[in-house]
């Protein structure tokens, strides 16, 4: 019973691996340009956007600090321009 | 002739063919090197780049490349007898797709994994690369058009497949969901979804469509065409978790459970091919043999589509370089497995010689009609499937194949489209909708150009759309000639191909322009015209790649 448990569950890895393989370059785009349009309006204050809800956007500020360098790379920037957050 | 021996003498054949043809192929000529770093490793990036187990990428390449095309094209090539069509498929899967997919892979693999388009401009010359893009851009034009007719036409002949072909989209939409918010597991979704469309396919005999038989001023198969285009562009305007990568992978499913259920039945029954080897007795306006068989027969033995996925994404995720040997020749034997599935069904599955000949009475009458009767038949004759269940799965089987195609090809355009209006800085063009609204547009005006309304005449374009494939897989295999000469290695075995497949492609485009000028169908006589002039810079852009590489390695 364990034993095919276990294939059942390699089973499911391998039709998942299958599903996501064909489509994995469109879906990653699609989750990146909302992950974009999200990291847009927790900095939009820093760029000189009116954001009502900035104050409420500092917690996720620390939460997204990671992908922030990512995120002014794939912007084209090298460098980031904002010195709100701190990075390269 | 039985067909439980036509069936093993061509599985016989495959198996011999990848064995032995493809090990030579992969160890003398490309030398796959277990100790190279693939790009998947090298570049790794989780997105494009990702080394993926082999038996999951040969499921990926597989499903990916089969598709209507290589069921259509064999059923309409029986009509010269079981003989041509069995031997084309063949020999075009032994000596021509497999060492074409398997090589495409390879260049690209050793390359950083880069499109065959690409290769095509560092390799060749940038006017090849632009020949390339031309050819691609006809490709998708035409098969969006031939699957739109290829559907409309199943769904007025079998009414009982449209209930069914629709409810596909629904069990598509509701898999979509439940995998996206991971309810539970894929397997279980699987055997569910599975159970949903078969479900369906029961139901359908008893809730046949039709439309009606004019509706302001267009007939049935108009209808449907319209309707179909129109899904395509809300379809391909979707996000792809949504219906796409769920229909694929249900079609991928019903690929399988398919070629299962017809070489069971062929198994069980063992039917008499009662088409004749050579068919002698051949209705009027049929054109010869050759060329036309190797344009009428383009996926299931040789195609040049494959070359795009092969150099597109499963090179990127190719885990050794000797698995593409697996992934790349196998997978060029499991579309020959379909096409001779089809080539079976279309010759076996009928009661006697008349019965065949009644339904092959002109050049793509019998086509898809011929497949889904015959393989229904057999099927009946093997474990007692009623025939209207019979036809309803072999039909909704084509036409979600032919669908999910549409929905593919409409989208490349629109990116194509989009391109175009960056280039030229059209702003409108660059924008979803608009470039959606002009890419169908396109399709649907060949669909209704080529006569597609009428019912019959959609087909008179399906050699011209094997052209174009013959042309990017003659693209293709110079690519792979080229780079195995500068290698120093005997380039036969592309080379011979290569220069097989552009004449048969030019005499192919020859006799067409004369019979479409001869019936005055001045616009696929200008189709042809250009896939003619496009096919001439193919064969002089080889012969001047060929011989500047031999130049340059006596120099």
């Amino acid at each position: 019973m364990k034993r095919l448990r276990q294939w059942w569950q390699r089973l499911n890895r391998a039709l998942e691996t299958g599903y996501y393989t064909r489509h994995r370059r469109a879906l990653t785009a699609d989750i990146r340009q909302r992950h974009d349009a999200l990291m847009l309006v927790v900095h939009a204050d820093a760029l000189g956007i009116d954001n009502p809800m900035a104050h409420h956007m500092l917690e996720l500020k620390v939460l997204l600090a990671d992908d922030f360098h990512d995120w002014h790379r794939r912007a084209g920037l090298d460098h980031s321009v904002l010195d709100c957050t701190r990075c390269c | 002739m039985n067909a439980i021996a036509l069936m093993l003498i061509g599985l016989g054949a495959f198996a011999l063919g990848y064995l032995f043809y493809s090990r030579f192929i992969a160890g003398r000529i490309y030398r796959l090197d277990p100790e190279f770093r693939t790009p998947a490793h090298e570049l790794r990036d989780d997105i494009d780049y990702v080394p993926t187990n082999r038996f999951v990428l040969w499921g990926h390449h597989f499903t990916s490349v089969a598709g209507a095309a290589p069921i259509v094209g064999p059923a309409i090539a029986v009509i010269w007898g079981w003989g041509p069509a069995f031997a084309w498929v063949i020999v075009g899967t032994i000596f021509i797709a497999g060492v074409h997919d398997l090589g495409a892979i390879w260049a690209s693999v050793r390359h950083k994994a880069r499109s065959i388009g690409t290769l095509t401009g560092t390799l060749v010359s940038e006017r090849a690369r632009a020949l390339f893009m031309i050819v691609i851009f006809l490709l998708l034009l035409m098969v969006n058009a031939v699957f739109a007719v290829v559907i409309a036409q199943l769904f007025t002949r079998f009414p009982e497949s449209v209930v069914p072909a629709w409810a596909a989209i629904g069990v598509a939409l509701i898999l979509g969901q439940l995998i996206h918010r991971r309810v539970i597991g894929l397997a279980w979704l699987s055997v569910f979804g599975v159970i949903a469309l078969y479900a369906a396919i029961w139901l359908g005999q008893y809730v046949p469509v039709t439309l009606p038989d004019e509706f302001i001023g267009l007939g049935a198969n108009a209808q449907w065409i319209v309707v179909l285009f129109a899904y395509a562009a809300i379809a391909s305007l979707l996000p792809v978790w949504v219906l796409l990568q769920p229909r694929d992978y249900i079609n991928g499913l019903q690929l399988f459970i398919g070629l299962g259920l017809i070489f069971l039945a062929v198994a069980v029954a063992n039917p008499t091919v009662v088409a004749p080897l050579y068919n002698t007795n051949l209705p009027d306006g049929v054109p010869p043999l050759i060329p036309l068989l190797f344009v009428t027969i383009a996926c299931g033995a040789i195609s040049g589509f494959h070359g795009l996925v092969a150099s597109g994404t499963t090179s990127k995720q190719l885990d050794r370089e000797p698995d593409a040997r697996f992934v790349g020749y196998f997978g060029a034997v499991g579309e020959g497995c379909l096409a001779l599935a089809a080539i079976i069904a279309c010759t076996a599955g009928f009661a006697t010689l008349g019965e065949w000949e009644a339904l092959y009475s002109s050049f793509a009458a019998g086509g898809l009609d011929a497949f889904v009767g015959g393989g229904a038949t057999i099927m009946n004759a093997g474990y007692g499937l009623p025939v209207t269940v019979g036809t309803t799965l072999l039909a909704v089987m084509a036409v979600l194949f032919a669908a999910t195609t549409m929905d593919t090809g409409i989208r490349l355009q629109r990116y194509i489209v989009q391109e175009w209006g960056n280039i030229y800085r059209i702003d409108w063009l660059t924008r979803k909708g608009p470039a959606t609204a002009v890419a169908v547009g396109c399709c649907l005006g060949l669909a209704f150009g080529a006569g597609g309304t009428d019912g019959t005449g959609g087909l008179v374009i399906w050699p011209l759309f094997g052209t174009t494939n013959q042309l990017l897989a003659a693209l293709t295999l110079l690519v792979i000639s080229l780079m195995v000469v500068r290698l120093g290695r005997p380039p036969w075995f592309t080379l011979v191909p290569m220069l097989g497949l552009i004449l048969m492609t030019i005499a192919a485009l020859l006799y067409q322009l004369v019979d479409f000028y001869r019936q005055e169908n001045w616009f696929l006589a200008g189709m042809d015209a250009l896939i003619l002039v496009a096919a001439v810079f193919v064969a002089l852009e080889t012969g001047s790649a060929l011989l500047r590489s031999r130049r340059e390695r006596c120099s």
